[in-house]
């Protein structure tokens, strides 16, 4: 997996691109977190658009994830989630618990 | 992955089977072989005119999927991966090999594209 970082107005914007399968996905993703929180940064967006496989590690990583930010007093949300990666969310009913948006710009605004 | 790309059924269908086939080998890689190297997952697949049976072989002692029960902690950060499985295959069975290696059988569904 990698990840392309970003900050329009105030948040970052991670776009992740390749497998989010568990390994040393895990330690990039959540270094990636905790030093954008180091520099102020409280709320995020995941872009999942070129990500091409997701597994139940993958979820894992995602909700480490979610759970540091909300920690931190913040809110992290989903962008571009492909019909192939909702369809996990909806049989793990992670759906219930990440935000989630088609449109950049919707999911900036929502933060507001 | 790929494989599974050749044949002629709905994406969807290849997109479950494929998912499940990951976190079955996932399975058997964590919990079955416990990581060590010299320990392999034996695949195999067969394909008939209705399904695809996926056979993953591990050394491990197995588990019991029948009876296993999903957290209700939304917030887990593992112990989904049968919970997918169940949900993406049509069946799912496990025994024994002859020689003694835990067995996982996968049956997906086929149906033509339209």
């Amino acid at each position: 997996m990698r990840i392309k970082e970003r900050k329009r107005d105030g948040i970052a914007i991670l776009e992740l691109s390749g497998k989010l399968m568990g390994g040393p996905d895990s330690e990039t993703f959540n270094q990636t977190l905790q030093a954008l929180i180091h520099e102020g940064i409280k709320n995020f967006i995941v872009n999942l658009e070129r990500v091409k496989w997701v597994n139940s590690t993958g979820l894992g990583i995602l909700i480490s994830g979610y759970s540091t930010v909300r920690k931190n007093g913040g809110e992290l949300k989903l962008l571009k989630v492909s019909e192939r990666i909702e369809n996990i969310f909806i049989v793990s009913k992670l759906y219930t618990v990440f935000k989630s948006f088609d449109d950049e710009d919707e999911a900036v605004n929502s933060f507001s | 992955m790929e494989l599974a790309t050749d044949l002629s059924c709905e994406q969807k269908v290849i997109d479950e089977l494929s998912t499940s086939v990951i976190e079955a080998c996932t399975n058997a890689m964590e919990h079955g072989n416990r990581l060590q190297e010299d320990q392999q997952v034996e695949i195999h697949f067969n394909l008939t005119e209705s399904a695809i049976e996926v056979t993953v072989l591990d050394n491990g002692r197995g588990f019991d999927f029948e009876n296993w029960q999903p957290s209700e902690d939304l917030m887990r950060e593992r112990g989904r991966g049968i919970l997918i499985m169940r949900e993406f295959t049509d069946n799912l069975a496990y025994d024994y090999s002859e020689d003694g290696r835990f067995r996982l059988r996968l049956t997906k569904h086929i149906n033509s594209k339209p």
